[in-house]
C-alpha cells in the first residue's frame, strides 16, 4: 500500500494491525448474512469496524487508514459506485468531527473520540436502516387510488412503498416486469411482494421485459390515464441520475415515450458526488465499475466467446449489470426527507457535505 | 359443414368426399416444418392450393367456398393467426380476380382447365415470392452505409439476407445483436457475419439504451434499426415478435431510424384502432399480456415468468404503431407506412 500516493499527504505507513483486517471479507460477510442492508451501509460499517479493530493514535493515522481501506474495498468490487456513496460518507462526517477538535490531542482524549466516533457512527447507520419506511410514508401520495404501478428490478426501497401504501388501504394495480437475468433471489423476492401484495387485495399482473410498450398499450381504458413507474436506484449522482440495475434506463425512457411519470427510491445517503458527462460503458468504467456491455468481436473465436451470457456484462449488487439513468428521464426522487427533483441533488449533496 | 351461412352466398353444401378428407391444418403444419426458408403466409398459400388440387369442384362458386372454409378451418387453428391471414386473403383475391375475367358459364371442360391454370399460376406466385427475400436485400443496401452501426433485434431470416448482402458487397459496418428471448438462431447469424469480416456484439434487451450510449461519438450519426415484420397492417404498422415495439420506441426516442423489412405478401387489409391486446385479439390472435391476478391460486403461484410459454414471450407478437417506422422495406422497393395502403390497393384492384 503506498497511501503517500493515494493522499497527496506526507505520512507515516498505516500500522501493522490494519492489514491483517481484511476489509474484504468482512464486507462480503456483512452482505450476505444482513438481507436488509444495502452496499453503502455495509461499507460504512467495513469502515467503521476497521477503526475499532485497529487503534490509530492520531487524526491523520485514522484518516488515512479510513482512505486505504475504502481504496481496497472499492478497488475489489466490479461496481464500486454505491459502495463508494458509503465510504465518502463516512471519512466526510469523521474529518468533520475531527474539524471540531482542537488541533493537539492527548492520547486518552484521542482514545476517547474515537469511542465517541464509532458510537455515532453506529447510530448513523441504524438511523439510515429506518430510512426505508419513511419513503414509504413520502411516497404514498403518489400511489392514487385505481392506478397502476409499474414496478422494475427488485427493490427492497420499492417493495416497502407497495407494502406500505397496500397496508394504508389503497386500491392499485401492480404490474411487475421481469428479466431473463431474473436471479433466484430475485425470483424469491417477487414471489414474495407478489404473496403479500395479493394478500391485501391488490391486484398483480407480471410481464416479461420485451412487452413492456405493448402492456401500456394493453392497459383497459380507465387505468391508462393513472399510471406511474417507480424504481429503485442503487446510488444517485450529483447532477440527479440514478445507477440502478441494467434496464431501468430503457424502462424510464419508455415511460418517458408515453408520458408517464418516473419516479426512483433512495435513501439520501445513496448520494454520491460523481458528476457524469454522459451515461454509457465508459462513464461506468470512469467510476469504478468493471462493466462493458457494449463488446464487439472482429474474428471467430473460440465457441465459448459467441455465447452471450449475462455474466459477460456484470455489475456489482447486481448480477445483471447497472446503467445510469440521466435525470432528464426522472420525474422525482422520493428519499427519506421527502421528494425532490434532480436539480435538487445537488443541493441535497452540499447540505450532506458542508 | 354449413358453407352456406359462412360465405353468405346460396351455395350448394359440399359434396362429403371433398372436404373432409383433406386436414389443412396438418397440411400447413408439415410445410412450416419442413421448409426452414418458408413464412407462415407462403405456407398458407401453399396450404391452400393444395387442397385445391386435392378437391374435384366443378363450379366457381364450390372453389370460392372451398377456399373460404379451409382459409376459416387454418386460422382459427393458430394462436397467432395475422400472418398467415394475409397470405390466405391474397390467395383468394388473386383467384376471384383471375374468374372474373372468365365469362360466367364455363363448361365442365373449361373449369377443369382453369383449375389447373390457377393451380400452376399460384405455385408461380409462390416462388416468385420465396425470391423477394434477395430483392429486399438489394432495396436495403443503401442503407447500410460504411462505417455505419446496425441494431437487429430478434431473428428474421429477411434481416439476415440484408445483412449477408451487404457484407458480400464488400461494405464494412458493425452489427449489435439485441436478443431475444431465443438466442440459438442468433448464434447462427453471429458466426456467419463474423465469418465474413463483419463486428458483431450481442447485448441484452434491457441493455439497449445504455448500449446506444456506450457507442463511440463517431459512430452516433450513422446507426439504424433493422427490424424484420410478421405481417404489415393497413396502416403500415408493422406485427412483429414481442419487443419490438419496445426497441423501436427506444429508437425514435434516440432520434435513430427506425426500418421494418418485410415481403409485400405479408401486407393486409387489417387496419388497428390501437395498438394493444385487445387489438390483436379483434384480429384474432390467442394473446393476452397483461393478465391481473386477484388472489393466489393456491401453491400454483410460481413466478408467472414460467407459465405458458407466455411468461418469458416465445410467440408472442406486439404492433408496432407507424409513426415509430422510419420505412418499411419490401422487394417492390422502400415505402413508407402512409404508403402501404396504395400498396395494398395495387395488390388487390
Amino acid at each position: 500500500m503506498a497511501p503517500n500516493d493515494q493522499t497527496g499527504l506526507a505520512t507515516p505507513p498505516p500500522k501493522d494491525s490494519s492489514s491483517n483486517f481484511d476489509i474484504v471479507s468482512h464486507y462480503n460477510r456483512l452482505i450476505s448474512s444482513d438481507p436488509s442492508t444495502t452496499p453503502a451501509i455495509a461499507a460504512i460499517e467495513s469502515l467503521i469496524a476497521i477503526l475499532s479493530a485497529t487503534s490509530p493514535s492520531t487524526i491523520t493515522e485514522t484518516i488515512t487508514l479510513l482512505q486505504s481501506a475504502s481504496t481496497t474495498l472499492l478497488a475489489s468490487q466490479s461496481n464500486p459506485i454505491p459502495l463508494s456513496a458509503g465510504t465518502e460518507l463516512i471519512q466526510r462526517y469523521i474529518i468533520t468531527s475531527f474539524k471540531q477538535q482542537p488541533a493537539q490531542l492527548s492520547g486518552h482524549d484521542f482514545t476517547q473520540l474515537r469511542r465517541q466516533l464509532i458510537t455515532n457512527s453506529k447510530l448513523f447507520v441504524s438511523q439510515t436502516k429506518s430510512a426505508r419506511s419513511k419513503i414509504a410514508k413520502h411516497a404514498l401520495p403518489f400511489i392514487r387510488d385505481d392506478s397502476t404501478v409499474f414496478a422494475y428490478g427488485s427493490s427492497r426501497v420499492a417493495d416497502a412503498i407497495l407494502s406500505h401504501a397496500a397496508e394504508s388501504n389503497r386500491y392499485f394495480y401492480v404490474i411487475f416486469i421481469t428479466s431473463d437475468s431474473t436471479d433466484s433471489n430475485e425470483a424469491t423476492a417477487l414471489h414474495q411482494s407478489t404473496k403479500r401484495l395479493l394478500a391485501h387485495g391488490i391486484p398483480v399482473a407480471t410481464i416479461p421485459f420485451p412487452t413492456i410498450s405493448h402492456a401500456i398499450a394493453s392497459l383497459p381504458k380507465p387505468q391508462a390515464s393513472n399510471v406511474l413507474f417507480l424504481l429503485g436506484a442503487e446510488a444517485v449522482l450529483e447532477n440527479g441520475a440514478a445507477v440502478s440495475n441494467l434496464g431501468s434506463h430503457l424502462v424510464a425512457s419508455v415511460a418517458k415515450a408515453n408520458s408517464i411519470p418516473c419516479y426512483f427510491a433512495a435513501e439520501s445517503y445513496k448520494f454520491t458526488r460523481q458528476f457524469p458527462t454522459s451515461f454509457g460503458d465508459r462513464d461506468l468504467q470512469r467510476m469504478g465499475a468493471k462493466q462493458q456491455v457494449l463488446r464487439f468481436r472482429s474474428s471467430m473465436d473460440d465457441d465459448k466467446e459467441i455465447e452471450w451470457s449475462v455474466e459477460e456484462s456484470k455489475g456489482g449488487g447486481n448480477d445483471g449489470g447497472v446503467d445510469i439513468t440521466p435525470p432528464e428521464l426522472i420525474s422525482g426522487l422520493i428519499t427519506e426527507s421527502g421528494i425532490m427533483t434532480c436539480e435538487g441533488v445537488a443541493e441535497e449533496l452540499i447540505k450532506l457535505w458542508f | 359443414m354449413a358453407a352456406s351461412s359462412r360465405t353468405g352466398l346460396a351455395t350448394p353444401p359440399i359434396e362429403e368426399n371433398n372436404a373432409p378428407s383433406f386436414d389443412i391444418v396438418a397440411h400447413y403444419t408439415r410445410f412450416i416444418s419442413s421448409d426452414p426458408s418458408i413464412t407462415p403466409a407462403i405456407a398458407a398459400i401453399e396450404s391452400l392450393i393444395a387442397s385445391l388440387s386435392a378437391s374435384s369442384l366443378t363450379t366457381i362458386s364450390e372453389t370460392l367456398a372451398l377456399l373460404k372454409t379451409q382459409s376459416n378451418t387454418l386460422l382459427a387453428s393458430q394462436s397467432n393467426p395475422i400472418p398467415l391471414s394475409a397470405g390466405t386473403e391474397l390467395l383468394q383475391r388473386y383467384i376471384i380476380t383471375v374468374v372474373q375475367q372468365q365469362p360466367t358459364q364455363l363448361s365442365g371442360h373449361d373449369f377443369s382447365q382453369l383449375r389447373r391454370q390457377l393451380i400452376a399460376n399460384s405455385k408461380l406466385f409462390v416462388s416468385r415470392t420465396k425470391s423477394a427475400r434477395s430483392k429486399i436485400a438489394k432495396h436495403a443496401l443503401p442503407f447500410i452505409r460504411d462505417q455505419s452501426t446496425i441494431f437487429v433485434y430478434g431473428s428474421s431470416r429477411v434481416i439476415d439476407a440484408v445483412l449477408d448482402h451487404a457484407a458480400e458487397s464488400r461494405r464494412y459496418f458493425n452489427v449489435v445483436f439485441i436478443s431475444s428471448l431465443t438466442s440459438d438462431p442468433i448464434h447462427q447469424s453471429l458466426k456467419r457475419l463474423l465469418s465474413l469480416g463483419i463486428p458483431v456484439a450481442t447485448i441484452p434487451l434491457p441493455a439497449l439504451s445504455h448500449a446506444i450510449d456506450s457507442l463511440d461519438r463517431n459512430n452516433t450519426s450513422n446507426v439504424l434499426f433493422l427490424l424484420g415484420a410478421e405481417a404489415v397492417l393497413e396502416n403500415g404498422a408493422a406485427v412483429s415478435n414481442i419487443g419490438s415495439r419496445l426497441v423501436a420506441s427506444v429508437a425514435k426516442t434516440s432520434a435513430i431510424p427506425c426500418y421494418f423489412a418485410a415481403e409485400s405478401y405479408k401486407f393486409t387489409r387489417q387496419f388497428p384502432t390501437s395498438f394493444g391486446d385487445a387489438d390483436l385479439q379483434a384480429m384474432g390472435a390467442k394473446q393476452q399480456v397483461l393478465k391481473f391476478r386477484n388472489d393466489l391460486d393456491g401453491e400454483k403461484m410460481e413466478l408467472q415468468v414460467d407459465a405458458e410459454n407466455q411468461g418469458r414471450g416465445d410467440g408472442m407478437v406486439d404492433i408496432t404503431p407507424p409513426s415509430l417506422i422510419g420505412g418499411l422495406i419490401t422487394e417492390n422497393g422502400v415505402m413508407t407506412a402512409e404508403g402501404v395502403a396504395e400498396e395494398l390497393i395495387k395488390l388487390w384492384f
